[in-house]
């Protein structure tokens, strides 16, 4: 585990002046850049629709990367690439992931670096077992296998994000683990953060 | 700001539709206009046919500016009655082909309709209609061709309304929108100013008319003189299959919604115009489809300004917009009270200009709601402005961005939905009281909910509902779920509460769900319901429903529906890859059946079978026993005129030149008499073999070994690609026909190969004929039809054929029981029909007189002569070399007395002759290269033509160097070599062992690497001609071992070429992709092999340089060397007896010291890998380290001394599995073996009774981004591996599987026990 990365709670819905005049300013700017990473925490209005709260995200993104270049949201030059959005010109050393999970979207930043973050609601899976065998590297899958019954959901949210975490760092799209697999994932350093209650975050630099 | 387009008054023009119909018919009267299926209409045809339409409605009282309603199934039929119509003056009004007849009539009434056109076979569903039908087949009828016909009236002027098209309607009405001849006619010109169809083009015609984007695709069409090819009912929504069929129809023009461009699984080549429209775009498909050769465009418009209003060109790495407006038209932003906006402001978007419509038919207050006067206005085309109701903002390059809906009008699945016309319906449903529909995400994915309050007592039943809905809407607009509630939530004003209504708990049920969904037919769609029931449940399973977009799917119910699928055993290898690339719940069952283990239940896997001992000893004392002979035949050839030259040196007075003539005559005679000899031993050995199955390691199975071992003694490669080639094997029992080219071929059982007048046979074709599967060796024969094309690195089994004029394309694999029909062309591994060969377009054949084919073959036989003395030539100045110092110095060598010590004595003396050897053999090739051949230029040239020659002398070059210069392949010096014979390689570019090049035609950037075994741009040769075209390799791509890359390949920068892949189509390769398999897919991403320091990859240091080279220097000197001090210390010990006249002695000695030499050379090799490398395990090693280089050493050493000499021979013995062992394998019982390609051996396992078939391997080992990886391969008991498979590290494969020929395993791949499974990349195998 990498150092501490401090998850910034976003007011929700996000004012865009009052969001780039605080976190511009504040504790964003700050936390990118003495460590040129940076995790939002965007609270999405309930039963948000999926494309609402990309839009959300998205709208957010715009006025936080605004604040940190000094450019109005709308002169944000961020475009849809493959796997998300992506900035181009000269802000393209700044890297973005997005995650979204039941009430939230978990927004990261980072400078000059590869990111991955995903975010995972804690939830009962009847078959977490074969899942963890199939999908998680040994490490994860040992913590799942041999946690006490009342911990496995909480273990394999972990382990999943981390391996999506890291997946997304690396561009890898989702597949069974291998051997090999193992190898790769293991290319990408996880950092250690902040939690919300009922999820898992993880972060992969 | 009003953003305007381009002025162009040219464009308004008093015209109509029926005007640019006629004009183009009288400008191209015999151009094709449609083609549908097997029929198609010119232009003259379709004008003539829409006259008669025209005047028979006429007859029937039809008039200008009625609106008449248009239904009939896809087809020329439909197309000719929309021209009919508006031939006749009236506008039309158009319907799907399932638009519910109620609906029919609805729009029929609103519209004032004084009839429907349609044809005869939906008349029985309009029984009971209220207005006038007319099919369209009566109309023709009643005005036949040749009498005269009625014209449209004079009322009919370019105001006159065009067509009307409904749209869903807020009030619970679908709402019609007319637009008139003059709008619809300024829009085609004004959007394909921008567009640029031309009459050349190949359009693609797949909307319905009912949607307004088919007037880009019809109407445009007729404007530009273009043919329009109208696609067939099944494949519109086929995404899979409309690639296929956009080439095979020569498409060049696709007009699309972009959710069905995105779900095509590849590029389409010959497409040069995409234009999107209809929903919005995702980025994505922009960097996928827009490239240099093709453009993107992406168009904006509502209905009600007549189909588009701007345009945007799309441009990879450019944010997507709607662009700015088209000519004449205009675009601007606005506030609630319509003051302007300026750029990056968000409002409401208004359209303006000559497309703007009327208004809507019947809806006055609708009307002068959206369509309001222009404060802005310029001109008189700009007096009214149409509210979209879209948000919108300008960006900073004047382009408009588009935001989504402002009221209450929502898209479902690319449809403009009113919810209110829905509740409409509902609420008129018997029961229903009040009714609300909201849009809300269940299950992850936006869907209609329908919330009704009943009547009275009983709510009625969401299933009577949804099929009284279904019958009156059209599919979108019918609700997923229903949900009775006691009471609706209800704001103060009384409206319904919408977002109250969204956050209301719904009591769906799964039951309610079953009967909603598709009913699962068969085993695959049965397991897939049962396991999304369980991860989605109360949704609608339907087999159209895209698991992310329609379910809401995300990679962790991906992973879920494939833990629940995989288990139930019989769908054990279905992968989440499967997921994502299939999408449809159609698709994916489609794969999962296709994946189907056939495994009884309760049986694991199949019986495994163990040949009995006594059987498997018997046959190895057999091949045991003819190892010697076999051995010291294939060293007779480079031994004799060895000793020869030393028999005739030596003493005072001996002349070097007799000395060197009687070598190279010796040298020549061992070659030709080795062709003879394995011609007379295969028929003295085995006969005419039969096809059938024999008991591995029985008597047949003993006769064919031998047969096949002999006849790899011959230095077959002097013959490939000549005409002598089909003389040898018609000799060895082959039916080859007239005028064949065969190039470097393999074939197992020469007795059943028939192959037919004319063929022509690619390089490296394996035709393996004889496999062993099972404890069975199986022998089948394989015929190939009069001109057909077997492509370079095609494999074939027995039992497989191809037809007159058949082809299978290149790394294709023709399986036994599979059979290429007459005229098609097979492609992939499996190969599958991919498209019809062009026959008609060949160029004939030259044609070639028996005394020119006796010329010819004479020409052969003495160029293979001439080639084989050029090559043996630089032994000499070694030799001589040798025997300089040795006379000066080391004269007291006594081999007699003390053989090791002589030998060591000469292995250091052989060390700089062997440089002089290795130098001496380039500079042979150098000379011959550009002293002797012309420079080979692009084109189609005659195989019995100077050109044809002169290539083929090329590569005699590159395969009779290959004996001295084996070891240059995969070091640092081949680049060097292939600049010396022609090729263009950049800086810092590795290449191993690259098969078919031809050196004037290859191009390679810096910074590629080329793996082994590639074949590398080989010439096509196709009735009697040679195709060149130059192949290019970009800067930092890499092409993995096995790969093909076809000659004509442009591959740009930083492209990866999986192992045993082929190169996709030009136009389909973009910088950064990595492509795998045969047909080659995409990858989304591929592994980033990083952390390592880039001085150990791309950028080595100058000592590392240098240590790199001095070890690969001795790595290509030191094998020549041993060989050089073998025969030196074998001359010293037979020539005393040669000199006593002992001949029949020194023969023996011979014999017995070129056995010798080929044991000794593989224990030297199992000493060195042993003692340089000890136990390869599996890690990550960086090029440019001296693991790397010592493990090359170590295999290139296996690969040109231990197989050549001796292993070669053991192939299909019981004795090279413990030969194997010795290197560190991990081999059990009864491995049958029938190759030798293997690298890091400690980290090959192979279970008992495995068989492993001609050419295959496991690959340990990969170079990406210049790291070595090494892992382990697990091939498990009683496995059959097909001919030339590849197993890549990591990768598993089960007890009792089988792979078919040309399988490729990818990294950590498990293949299930006791399953069959072909292709590249592997997929069950399904006969």
């Amino acid at each position: 585990m990498g150092e501490l990365s401090p998850v910034i709670l976003l007011p929700s819905p996000p004012p865009s002046t009052a969001l780039r005049q605080r976190w511009g300013e504040g504790s964003l700017l700050r936390a990118f850049h003495d460590r040129g990473l940076a995790l939002l925490l965007l609270p999405l209005p309930a039963e948000s629709l999926r494309a609402a709260a990309r839009r959300l995200a998205r709208q957010v993104l715009r006025e936080v990367i605004g604040g940190l270049l000094a450019l109005p949201a709308e002169a944000v030059p961020l475009i849809e690439g493959p796997q998300g959005p992506v900035l181009e010109g000269a802000a393209r050393d700044i890297r973005i992931s997005l995650s979204y999970a039941g009430g939230w979207a978990l927004i990261g930043l980072a400078e000059g670096r590869a990111l991955g973050v995903d975010l995972v609601r804690i939830e009962r899976l009847p078959e977490v077992e074969a899942l963890a065998r199939l999908y998680l590297p040994s490490a994860s899958r040992h913590a799942v296998l041999d946690a006490p019954a009342g911990m496995r959901d909480a273990r394999f949210a972990q382990g999943w994000a981390e391996m999506e975490a890291r997946s997304k760092c690396l561009g890898l799209p989702l597949a069974e683990i291998s051997a090999e697999r193992e190898l790769i994932l293991e290319r990408c350093e996880l950092m250690a953060c902040g939690q919300v209650e009922g999820y898992r975050i993880a972060v992969a630099v | 700001m009003v953003l305007r387009g381009p002025h162009r008054p040219d464009f308004l023009l008093n015209e109509t539709l029926p005007d640019i119909l006629e004009a183009t018919a009288a400008r191209l009267p015999d151009k094709t206009a449609l083609e549908f299926g097997e029929h198609a209409l010119s232009y003259a045809q379709l004008n003539a046919l829409a006259d008669r339409v025209a005047s028979a409605l006429i007859g029937l009282g039809v008039r200008s500016g009625q609106r008449l309603g248009l239904w009939l199934p896809r087809g020329l039929d439909l197309l000719v009655a929309q021209a009919g119509i508006s031939k006749a003056g009236a506008a039309w009004l158009p319907f799907d082909a399932d638009t519910p007849v109620a609906r029919i009539e609805v729009c029929l009434d609103d519209a004032g309709s004084p009839g429907l056109l349609t044809c005869r076979a939906l008349l029985p569903l309009l029984e009971a209609f209220a207005r006038p039908v007319w099919a369209l087949e009566d109309l023709l009828e009643a005005a036949p061709a040749g009498e005269p016909l009625a014209r449209r009236d004079a009322d009919f002027t370019p105001d006159s309304p065009a067509y009307v098209i409904y749209t869903s309607g807020s009030t619970g009405k679908p709402k019609g929108i007319e637009v008139s001849q003059r709008s619809i006619t300024h829009f085609l010109r004004s959007e394909n100013a921008v567009l640029g169809v031309r009459a050349e083009d190949r359009v693609y015609q797949g909307f319905s008319v009912a949607f307004d984007m088919s007037f880009e695709e019809i109407w445009i069409s007729y404007l530009a003189g273009a043919t329009l090819w109208l696609a067939p009912r099944h494949v519109v929504g086929d995404p899979h299959a409309l690639p296929e069929v956009l080439e095979t129809n020569r498409i060049s023009v696709l007009h699309a919604v972009p959710t069905l461009l995105a779900l095509f699984p590849r590029d389409v080549a010959g497409l040069r115009l995409i234009n999107l429209g209809g929903e919005m775009c995702p980025q994505a498909l922009v960097e996928r489809w827009a490239t240099p050769q093709r453009q993107l465009f992406n168009t904006y418009g509502p209905t009600e300004a007549t189909v588009s209003a701007s345009l945007a060109e799309l441009h990879r790495g450019e944010p997507v917009t709607i662009g700015k407006p088209l000519p004449n038209y205009g675009l601007l932003v606005v506030d609630g009270e319509l003051n302007q906006l300026p750029p990056g402001e968000t409002g409401e978007l208004c359209i303006i200009g000559p497309g703007v419509a009327q208004g809507y038919l019947g809806r006055p207050d609708l009307t002068a709601e959206k369509f309001v006067p222009n404060p802005y206005a310029v001109g008189e085309h700009e007096a009214r402005l149409y509210h979209t109701g879209d948000l919108a903002r300008i960006d900073a390059s004047g382009n408009v961005q588009c935001l989504g809906r402002v009221d209450d009008q929502v898209k479902i699945r690319g449809f403009r939905v009113e919810l209110g016309e829905i509740e409409a319906v509902l609420a008129k449903e018997p029961g229903v009281g009040t009714a609300a529909v909201v849009i809300r995400e269940l299950g992850g994915v936006e869907q209609l909910v329908a919330c009704y309050v009943a009547e009275t007592g009983a709510a009625p039943k969401a299933a009577g509902l949804r099929m009284s809905l279904a019958a009156q809407l059209p599919p979108y607009m019918v609700p997923a779920h229903f949900e009775a509630a006691q009471v609706l939530p209800r704001l103060t004003s009384g409206k319904v509460d919408r977002k109250a209504l969204r956050l209301l708990p719904l009591m769906v049920t799964i039951t309610a769900a079953e009967g909603e969904s598709d009913i699962p037919e068969g085993n695959a769609e049965e397991a897939l319901f049962e396991a999304l029931g369980h991860l989605f449940p109360g949704q609608a399973l339907l087999r159209g429903a895209d698991f992310f977009g329609d379910l809401g799917g995300h990679s962790l119910l991906a992973a879920r529906l494939v833990s629940l699928l995989r288990a139930d055993p019989r769908f054990a290898s279905v992968t989440v890859h499967d997921i994502y690339c299939e999408r449809s719940l159609g698709a994916i069952a489609t794969v999962l059946a296709q994946k189907e283990l056939s495994v009884p239940e309760g049986e694991v896997a199949p019986e495994i079978v163990e040949t009995p001992r006594l059987r498997r000893v018997l046959c190895s004392l057999a091949q045991a026993a003819t190892l010697p002979p076999l051995v010291c035949l294939k060293m007779a050839q480079w031994l004799s005129p060895f000793f020869t030259y030393h028999y005739f040196t030596g003493d005072e007075g001996d002349s070097m030149w007799r000395a060197i003539l009687a070598a190279l005559l010796v040298y020549l005679l061992a070659n030709l008499g080795s062709f003879l000899f394995a011609i007379v031993a295969k028929w003295l050995v085995l006969g005419r073999a039969q096809a059938g199955r024999y008991p591995l390691w029985g008597v047949m199975y003993f006769r064919w070994w031998l047969a096949d071992r002999i006849a790899e003694v011959p230095p077959r490669h002097l013959l490939s690609g000549s005409s002598l080639n089909a003389l040898y094997l018609r000799a060895l029992g082959a039916k080859i026909g007239r005028d064949t080219i065969i190039g470097a071929l393999s074939i197992r059982a020469p007795d059943l190969l028939c192959i037919g007048d004319g063929v022509s046979i690619g390089s490296s074709v394996n035709l393996e004929n004889a496999r062993v599967e099972r404890g069975e060796l199986v022998l089948g024969p394989i015929n190939i039809g009069n001109e057909a094309v077997v492509d370079s690195y095609a494999v074939m089994e027995g039992d497989s054929a191809i037809g007159d004029y058949g082809q299978l394309g290149g790394l294709s694999s023709l399986a036994a029981g599979q059979q290429v029909p007459a005229g098609e062309v097979w492609e992939g591994a499996p190969s599958r029909f991919s498209r019809r060969a062009e026959i008609a377009s060949r160029r004939p054949r030259p044609h070639v007189s028996a005394n020119r084919a006796a010329w010819e073959a004479l020409f052969y036989f003495f160029g293979a002569g001439l080639v084989a003395v050029v090559f043996f030539l630089p032994v000499f100045p070694s030799f001589i070399l040798i025997d300089w110092l040795d006379v000066r110095w080391l004269k007291e060598v006594d081999a007699m007395r003390s053989p090791l010590n002589a030998f060591f004595t000469y292995l250091l003396l052989s060390i700089p002759a062997s440089a002089v050897l290795v130098l001496a053999t380039v500079l042979a090739s150098a000379g011959f290269r550009w002293l002797v051949l012309p420079r080979l230029k692009a084109g189609s040239w005659p195989v019995h033509g100077r050109v044809y020659f002169s290539k083929w002398l090329g590569n005699q070059i590159q395969e009779a160097s290959l004996f001295v210069l084996h070891g240059l392949y995969a070091t640092v010096y081949a680049p060097w070599w292939y600049r010396l014979l022609g090729a263009r390689v950049g800086r810092g570019t590795e290449i191993s062992t690259a098969l078919g090049v031809v050196p004037d035609m290859l191009t390679i950037g810096a910074d590629s690497f080329v793996a082994d075994g590639v074949m590398l741009g080989d010439e096509r040769i196709e009735g009697g001609w040679m195709h060149l075209r130059p192949t290019l390799i970009g800067d930092r791509s890499f092409l993995g071992n096995g790969a093909f890359v076809p000659d004509g390949s442009v591959l740009p920068d930083d492209v990866l070429i999986g192992v045993q892949s082929r190169v996709p189509e030009n136009a389909r390769m973009h910088s950064g992709d990595t492509w795998v398999g045969n047909p080659p897919i995409i990858l989304p991403a591929r592994e980033q092999f990083e952390g390592f320091d880039p001085a150990l990859t791309f950028h080595p240091s100058l000592p590392r340089r240098l240590s790199r080279g001095l070890v690969e220097g001795l790595r290509i000197v030191m094998p020549m060397a041993v060989v050089i001090a073998v025969g030196y210390l074998t001359v010293a010990l037979v020539m005393p007896l040669a000199a006593a006249g002992r001949f029949v002695d020194t023969a023996l000695a011979l014999a017995l010291a070129g056995f010798l030499y080929g044991a000794g050379s593989f224990l030297f090799v199992v000493l060195i890998k042993w003692l340089v490398i000890g136990r390869y395990r599996p890690r990550s090693a960086p090029m440019w380290t001296p693991f790397v280089w010592a493990s090359e050493a170590v295999t290139n050493l296996y690969e040109s001394i231990a197989v050549p000499n001796f292993v070669d021979f053991l192939r299909g013995t019981p004795m090279l599995p413990p030969c194997m062992r010795l290197l560190g394998c991990k081999t059990g019982k009864g491995v049958y073996m029938d190759t030798t390609f293997v690298t890091e051996f400690d980290c090959v396992n192979i279970g008992d009774y495995a068989a492993l078939n001609g050419w295959c391997g496991p690959q340990t080992h990969l170079f990406e981004d210049r790291i070595m990886k090494i892992g382990a391969v697990h091939i498990g008991r009683g496995v059959t591996v097909g001919p030339r498979s590849i197993i890549l590290y990591s990768a598993r494969v089960g007890d009792g599987a089988s792979l078919g020929p040309l399988t490729l395993v990818l990294k950590g791949e498990d293949i299930p026990p006791g399953s069959r499974w072909t292709g590249s990349p592997a997929e069950p195998w399904v006969n």
